[in-house]
């Protein structure tokens, strides 16, 4: 029975493997990523399948030398850790409906009520002799952990080459990647933002019809500030939604790592710049009030706001878009979403004054991880094959890392999105994907950007004489807190 | 009471017992606090960081750092100096500004409970009521609290002014956040929750005063005021005192209001010492400061060590002068029975 | 004792004025008492609001009472912070096991200090008299690498063990053996054959009970309340106390259904609520007899 049942399942997962090293495989090839059965592909189908069989026998037929999955498979129960569910709800429904894998088989638990608290929690977590499989880390402090051996493993350990990682985003791999140059996370996600607006203001105030046109009027920084002048003037409305919205999009464009190679905090004139950007707004109207992710929604139905930077992960699902009122929250099973309310009518999205990008989850391998072998096909689903990527993203609406999937949807011209009129996000949001550059993160940033931020929120306020008090209030606060930082 | 003769063979033939009966609480005790107690102090001379980085440059919580920890909380420049003296401040100003209304009220409170003068049916009630606030889980407390007055839950404010317009004052939504509502929040959460505690024990302060000097008050006309200021006040001095140093100790460990008054996040101007040493000596690998939350601690335990010296200062000073004065009724009591006659009330 | 007047009639005023500051007094009482109930009822009032509801302020309560309940037990978004059955168990567990070990073992130890003589027997005392005023929070570090070492992270020990040393309540316990144990009766005992531990238990227990239970009911209260030491220790879902999982709804409030997490908050305090509807005449004649020292 046993047998029988994990043969089936054996089966399924050639069947899912094959057509994923299908898609790894080929690169160029067309958008209908196909079924088509050339003598390479067939061959990385049975390379998996010996891989697969678990006779421990190294492929020499693949096109790329993969490890074997070292990891124990004890256990067929994937479990992963996270602090939000909203990603791993949808990702586990496809995984179940897509694979011969079924619910039970996939469990996560929350850890910690936030990023943030995740971060601590883990290791806590880890400390007392707990584990999972995988666990889901974000940029901002990917590096605790990818840099600690205690907590993590490399992903080629489940069987992964580095090539595998190929297919998606560059600075997706990078980000993934620790400081010896070991892969070590692997996201589903790619990350890039934009600046979602109110049609009928735009329209009104300066006559823009389509986000083409309005882009005009946020292409830059001094024209968006012209712009939010102008809005704040004719409709006494902000152009922004919170000061945290501005810092996600400013955080990113930073040119310099916040720490240096010797461990000591870098300050340059960049957050200056930005914190006195922040007051201008701030004193000027040019920003609500409001508190991100708390009291941020209230502002925009309320009509406070002209615009909110977002970026892909708030367009999905259960993305932020979701939660604000008159968008209807979808059963988690519904394929399709609707907004009755009045909220999507009114509303588009366009680059705005700067690429950036915002966080994005990475899976990593748990040190002690028992179930291997659905953990590597659940790692391959998701982060590697554009095949099974591109289903995922056509359910949840997030902007997955893969380029052939994303273009794929943009092509076939099918993704509408109701938050924002019907408007396809991912057109804006491929072309800016392949401009990401993450390359100055470091373990401290989550810490440090905390610190920061806090200080420009007193500075705003009134609680600082000038910037400089400022810069002292955040060095004292980063000194006081981390050790590791030199003076 | 047992005779001399009698103690003699006891001592000499249970003391093993004495040794057995008292040993589990001794091997406990040094285990789970002396042996903590030790390390803390070992730690507060060693690093801060567990993490790769901190090991790399020598100064994580294997290294030994001598006072290095001491320079950083207490010296002029030190790295956490402000944020300490800071958490110092907000402490005593929290201690302050709840223990002061807190006693007067409790004092007014006991005087009238204990003033039979006065009609008072259902007592009992108002006492059961008083002191029931002293139970209520804190976290349930700060989490009410957070809910009706919190940045972003804030049903008060909302109704206030009228629907769930964000902009019209931030400020005043934040309220809870900003540095004297979140104190006085505070301040009144802890007044309500030890104001019983305080009157029930100055009443059994009051009920242990002569009742005679009352009646002598009373026959010689003094009016209540009198009597409070003349001798409640001057006899309730010893408790009082105690009172104050022991809710200076506590004041000290004042922890699950201000740390769960903001859902999670400490407010900066109500983090207390004992919030300090929680969030130092938590966090990653790369945060855990064992070495300042060390230090902070042993400052902490020296500060706790003179208060509790004092308290038992005060206290040995009132078991004397409870026997001074048994001693004087004593003779009294002598006396009258020398002279033959008397009687007692 | 309480005062007593014996000139009540003196001068024709005085009844009047008496009478005039009792209204005043009870007014004071009525809104004292006010004041220290309308947290509770507020608790109650918002656990019965629905999330739309929640976000006006309300005195009298709506009728989503159970919704939120059923919101709470079935609603992924909380089952994963907060399991009210679980939590209630856990903090049973810790809070009644610490009770026990506490009245117990601080009567072992106050026994083993009033009724024999022996060496040590007043360094002993004073010993327990220095360490009773050392609060648990400057151990904290110590504590924390402590139970990491010996591998106690997550686990229920280093929150009830600690129950067998609380110095105030040996302290305690030693004054009220002092003044109310009658030590003849343990002469009798041995006299009798009964060995050490059994007049202990079988004599010197009933004859304390009083003493017991006031204390009994306190380690209770204190250890059920006692949220900073058990989210120092405690990490896994399985473990947590109410409190704990309080905090854990509370801090991930927004886009979340605050019916619901006002229905936890109002739920965690229903046992001690309990408790001490049920006992405050002991808890309260323990605070007057100073039996409350942390």
């Amino acid at each position: 029975m046993n047998k029988l049942k994990k043969s089936l399942a054996l089966i399924a997962t050639l069947a899912i493997a094959s057509s994923a090293f299908v898609a790894c495989g080929d690169d160029s090839s067309s958008s209908t990523a196909g079924n088509s059965s050339s003598t390479a592909e067939s061959s990385t189908a049975e390379s998996s399948a010996t891989e697969e069989s678990s006779t421990g026998e190294e492929s020499s037929t693949a096109e790329v030398e993969r490890p074997e999955n070292k990891v124990k498979n004890d256990d067929d129960k994937l479990v992963v850790w996270c602090w939000t569910d909203d990603d791993l709800k949808n990702m586990f429904k496809v995984f179940a409906d897509e694979t011969d894998y079924t619910a039970d088989n996939l469990v996560f638990e929350k850890i910690g009520g936030g990023g943030e608290e995740a971060r601590d929690q883990y290791a806590t977590y880890f400390d007392a002799g707990k584990s999972c499989d995988l666990f889901v880390l974000e940029a901002d402090w990917i590096k605790d952990y990818i840099d600690d051996d205690d907590y993590t493993a490399p992903l080629s350990d489940l069987g992964f080459a580095d090539a595998d990682f190929n297919n998606g985003y560059d600075y997706v791999k990078k980000v993934g990647t620790n400081s010896d140059g070991v892969i070590k996370g692997s996201s589903w996600q790619a990350t890039p933002g934009g600046y979602v607006y109110r049609t009928d203001i735009a329209e009104e105030v300066f006559g823009a019809k389509t986000p083409a046109e309005f882009q005009e009027y946020v292409k830059d920084w001094d024209t968006f500030t012209a712009s939010a002048a102008k809005v704040k003037e004719q409709k006494n409305m902000a152009m922004v939604d919170t000061l945290g919205g501005l810092w996600q999009v400013w955080s990113y464009n930073r040119s310099s790592a916040w720490v240096d190679g010797d461990n000591k905090l870098v300050i340059d004139d960049y957050c200056k710049k930005y914190a006195e950007l922040a007051k201008e707004y701030y004193d000027k109207g040019y920003v609500t009030k409001a508190v991100q992710w708390k009291t941020w929604d209230k502002a925009v139905q309320d009509g406070e706001t002209m615009g909110i930077f977002q970026c892909t992960w708030c367009f999905g699902k259960n993305g932020t878009l979701s939660g604000l009122e008159g968008n209807t929250k979808t059963a988690d099973d519904a394929t399709e979403w609707t907004v009755d309310g009045p909220f999507g009518k009114n509303w588009a999205f366009t680059q705005g004054p700067s690429g950036w990008a915002w966080g994005g989850s990475w899976l990593a391998l748990a040190k002690n991880a028992n179930s291997g072998k659905i953990a590597h096909d659940f790692v391959e689903f998701f982060t590697m094959n554009a095949d099974t990527m591109q289903k995922y993203a056509e359910y949840s609406g997030d902007f997955l890392n893969s380029p052939k999937a994303m273009k794929a949807i943009v092509d076939a011209g099918t993704n509408k999105n109701a938050y924002i009129g019907g408007q396809d996000q991912f057109a804006i949001f491929y072309d800016a994907a392949a401009n990401i550059k993450m390359d100055n993160i470091t373990k401290y940033d989550s810490t440090l950007k905390k610190y920061f931020n806090d200080n420009v929120s007193k500075y705003v306020e009134g609680n600082f004489a000038d910037v400089d008090a400022m810069l002292e209030g955040f060095k004292t606060d980063v000194y006081g807190n981390v050790a590791a930082i030199q003076k | 009471m047992a005779t001399a003769a009698q103690r003699r063979i006891k001592s000499v033939s249970y003391a093993k017992y004495g040794y057995i009966f008292i040993l589990p609480f001794f091997i406990v005790y040094f285990l789970f606090m002396v042996y903590p107690l030790f390390e803390t102090f070992r730690m507060s001379l060693y690093g801060n960081g567990a993490d790769k980085d901190s090991i790399k440059l020598g100064i994580s919580i294997q290294h030994y750092m001598g006072f290095q920890n001491f320079r950083d909380i207490l010296f002029k420049d030190g790295r956490n100096t402000a944020d300490f003296f800071a958490s110092i401040k907000n402490t005593l100003i929290i201690w302050g500004g709840n223990f002061l209304p807190q006693i007067s009220l409790s004092l007014l409170l006991a005087v009238w409970f204990t003033d039979l003068n006065v009609k008072m049916p259902g007592k009992g009630f108002f006492k059961v009521v008083m002191y029931m606030p002293n139970i209520i889980t804190a976290t349930s407390v700060a989490g009410l609290f957070y809910t009706l007055l919190g940045a972003d839950t804030s049903s008060v404010w909302y109704t206030i002014f009228h629907g769930p317009k964000s902009n019209f004052d931030q400020n005043l939504l934040l309220g809870l956040t900003s540095v004297w509502p979140a104190r006085l929040i505070v301040m009144f959460i802890q007044i309500w929750m030890w104001f019983g505690n305080t009157m029930i024990m100055l009443m059994s302060g009051i009920q242990g005063i002569n009742e005679s000097l009352f009646e002598a008050a009373e026959i010689d006309g003094a009016n209540a005021h009198q009597t409070f200021w003349r001798i409640t006040f001057p006899l309730l001095k010893t408790i009082m005192v105690y009172t104050l140093l022991t809710s200076m100790i506590g004041g000290l460990q004042m922890f699950d209001i201000p740390y769960m008054l903001n859902g999670g996040t400490i407010i900066p101007s109500i983090k207390t010492v004992a919030c300090f040493i929680y969030e130092k000596a938590t966090g990653t690998k790369a945060a855990k400061a064992y070495g300042w939350a060390g230090a902070a601690s042993v400052i902490m335990f020296f500060i706790t060590a003179i208060l509790g010296a004092l308290v038992f200062y005060v206290q040995r000073d009132k078991d004397a002068i409870e026997k001074k004065r048994k001693r004087k009724e004593a003779m009294k009591e002598a006396k009258r029975r020398a002279r033959g006659g008397g009687f007692s009330i | 004792m309480s005062r007593r007047v014996t000139y009540e009639t003196d001068k024709g005023g005085y009844q009047t004025k008496l009478l005039i500051k009792s209204i005043l007094i009870y007014i004071v009482l009525v809104l004292l008492t006010i004041v220290c109930l309308a947290p509770l009822w507020l608790m109650f009032v918002q656990a019965s609001l629905s999330n739309k509801e929640s976000s006006h302020f309300h005195i009298l309560p709506s009728t989503h009472f159970f919704e939120n309940f059923k919101t709470l037990l079935n609603d992924p978004n909380y089952t994963s912070l907060y399991k009210p059955w679980r939590g209630l168990f856990n903090s049973f567990f810790v809070a009644a096991s610490c009770a026990a070990l506490v009245v117990f073992f601080a009567g072992l130890t106050a026994y083993g200090l009033v009724v024999y003589d022996f060496k040590l027997k007043g360094p002993a005392f004073v010993f327990i008299i220095a360490v009773m005023m050392i609060p648990t929070q400057v151990t904290t570090v110590g504590f924390l690498s402590m139970i990491a070492k010996f591998k106690l992270v997550d686990s229920f020990i280093p929150l009830i063990v600690p129950s067998i040393a609380p110095p105030a309540i040996v302290f305690f316990m030693r004054q009220y053996m002092l003044s109310s144990f009658p030590l003849d009766i343990i002469e009798a005992a041995r006299i009798d054959g009964s060995n050490e531990f059994r007049t202990f238990l079988t004599i010197s227990i009933p004859m304390m009970k009083p003493a017991f239970a006031v204390q009994a009911i306190f380690a209770f209260i204190q250890k059920w309340n006692d949220y900073y030491t058990q989210n120092l220790v405690l990490v896994s879902s399985k473990k947590w106390t109410l409190p704990m999982m309080v905090r854990n709804v509370s801090a991930v409030r927004n886009s979340i259904d605050h019916g619901a997490v006002n229905f936890a908050i109002f739920f965690s305090i229903i046992p001690v609520a309990l408790v001490y509807i049920f006992l405050s005449k002991f808890i309260i004649g323990g605070v007057a007899a100073g039996g409350v020292k942390e």
